[in-house]
């Protein structure tokens, strides 16, 4: 027994988060600058540590 | 102070606290405002990701209690990113479920927004034991939606996701109360600095907590050996809510993240880089069984969701690593890897509505309706899935292997394309 045809307002929430992987293939170096900074900042846990508890020792 | 930092958790526990009061009125209109509700916080973590992108760190005082008195919420790039990719995710499934699924049971907008709230939570909060609450709000609100529309097998395999993880939350409290008990905070960044002067007589306790922390985290993740809740009952639940949970595995992840690298890094003395010999072969071995098991999925669902066990595997491994490349790698990789995940969820739905009664099983049938967009959406998706690695013949008993030496193979530290190069290929067999 065959189902439902999918309509297209069904497949949409699917095609939109596809789309998204594609933006991010796309655009992969804004993207990839960002993270990579995002990664720097996280490799420096001081700069958290400071921002947090002030001009502490 | 802004106060900018806490309206992505303000804002869902509004809306949640409405879509309660106005239970009542027409569904049409509660499925306009969630997913109204739902592009605010998706501008919100934008503005909030443009805030923090000259690299600044926005510390909000909860109740105006300085650190490390009371609570902060700290937002930083990564905490700005995690946010950014939870509410561009989040408007996707909320529209597939306002086709039918939300009328399924009862509540199911006011535990989205909640689900949302503690996802936001979690990725904000500066504070250990506010970590702690924000996981048992996302947690209490994922037992309803994993449950929300009910039938037997969804009840069955939903409840070891529920026993596992308050299993999960009592470990978190004792690892919480151990490290409260030696040193006498839990925040994050007061922790940090404590930790880095732990007295000799201290540290075997210290390391305990850190590894029950460890392993409480681990099971979010899904990683191995405590993935196993993870691929029942992410198949056997709604499509939408499969769908959102892609993120939830990565709430595991994040914290795994954000202790490792501000707790328990180089600066850390006799604690640091406690996490990494476990976290790299655990990594490996989920990759490896993640892999696995979706070449021995019977249906389309549960391979989804063995390829998100296999993606936290990777995304791991690449936070295992050592140096910014291969965190940077992860970090690109993690929405990467979520969206397609997600998008595979809905996907299987539809493929399984369109077959009428072989559902989503990989056995032959007659054609289904609409197989070249299905059909077509997939290939796409799958394609999607794997442009961020090295191609990997796709099918065939060996290919896990080779996925293996392959994410293994490029030496330490690696490459950056490297890190994001093995993710999930998706076996193309499904029938049409």
């Amino acid at each position: 027994m065959t189902g439902v045809r999918p309509s297209l307002l069904g497949l949409l929430p699917a095609l939109g988060l596809l789309s998204l992987t594609l933006a991010m293939t796309v655009g992969a170096e804004p993207v990839y600058r960002m993270v990579q900074a995002t990664a720097d900042q996280l490799l420096q846990p001081y700069l958290y540590i400071h921002a947090v508890l002030g001009a502490r020792p | 102070m802004s106060h900018l930092a806490i309206a992505p958790i303000l804002i869902p526990l509004c809306a949640g606290i409405l879509l309660l009061l106005f239970r009542y009125l027409p569904i049409q209109l509660r499925r306009g405002f969630a997913l109204a509700v739902t592009l605010v916080q998706l501008l919100v973590a934008s503005l909030l990701l443009i805030k923090v992108s000259d690299g600044t760190i926005l510390s909000y005082a909860l109740g105006n209690w300085s650190a490390p008195f009371g609570i902060v919420l700290v937002v930083d790039r990564l905490a700005a990113w995690m946010l950014l990719v939870t509410t561009l995710l989040a408007p996707f499934p909320l529209l597939h479920a306002c086709r039918g699924t939300d009328t399924q049971g009862q509540h199911f907008h006011v535990l989205y927004q909640l689900q949302l709230m503690g996802l936001s939570g979690a990725f904000l909060t500066g504070d250990l034991f506010n970590l702690f609450v924000f996981f048992e709000v996302l947690l209490l609100a994922s037992y309803g939606l994993i449950l929300h529309g009910g039938g037997r097998r969804r009840t069955e395999s939903s409840l070891h996701y529920v026993v596992l993880n308050l299993a999960g939350s009592s470990l978190f409290l004792i690892a919480v109360g151990t490290l409260y008990g030696l040193y006498g905070t839990l925040n994050m960044a007061d922790l940090a600095l404590k930790m880095a002067t732990t007295p000799a007589e201290n540290l075997g306790p210290a390391r305990a907590a850190a590894l029950l922390l460890f392993g409480v985290f681990a099971l979010k993740a899904a990683l191995v050996p405590l993935y196993l809740w993870l691929p029942r009952a992410y198949a056997h639940t709604s499509a939408p809510v499969a769908a959102l949970f892609a993120i939830m595995t990565k709430v595991g992840a994040y914290s795994l993240l954000r202790t490792s690298t501000l707790m328990f890094g180089a600066q850390a003395g006799g604690l640091s880089w406690l996490y990494i010999p476990w976290l790299l072969p655990l990594a490996l071995a989920t990759l490896l069984l993640g892999l696995l098991g979706a070449l021995a999925a019977r249906d389309l669902r549960e391979q989804a969701a063995y390829l998100v066990v296999a993606s936290v595997g990777t995304l791991l491994t690449a936070f295992a690593l050592p140096g910014s490349d291969a965190l940077a790698a992860g970090l690109y990789y993690l929405p990467h890897s979520t969206f397609a995940a997600a998008a595979l969820f809905l996907l299987a739905e539809a493929i399984s509505q369109a077959r009428g009664t072989q559902g989503d099983r990989f056995e032959p049938g007659s054609a289904m309706p609409g197989a070249a967009w299905l059909g077509g959406l997939f290939f796409a998706l799958t394609n999607s899935c794997c442009s961020r690695r090295r191609w990997i013949t796709p099918c065939g008993p060996g290919f896990g292997l080779l996925s293996w030496a392959a994410a293994c193979w490029p030496s330490l530290p690696w490459p950056a394309p490297a890190a994001c190069s093995s993710s999930a290929p998706s076996p193309m067999w499904i029938r049409t």
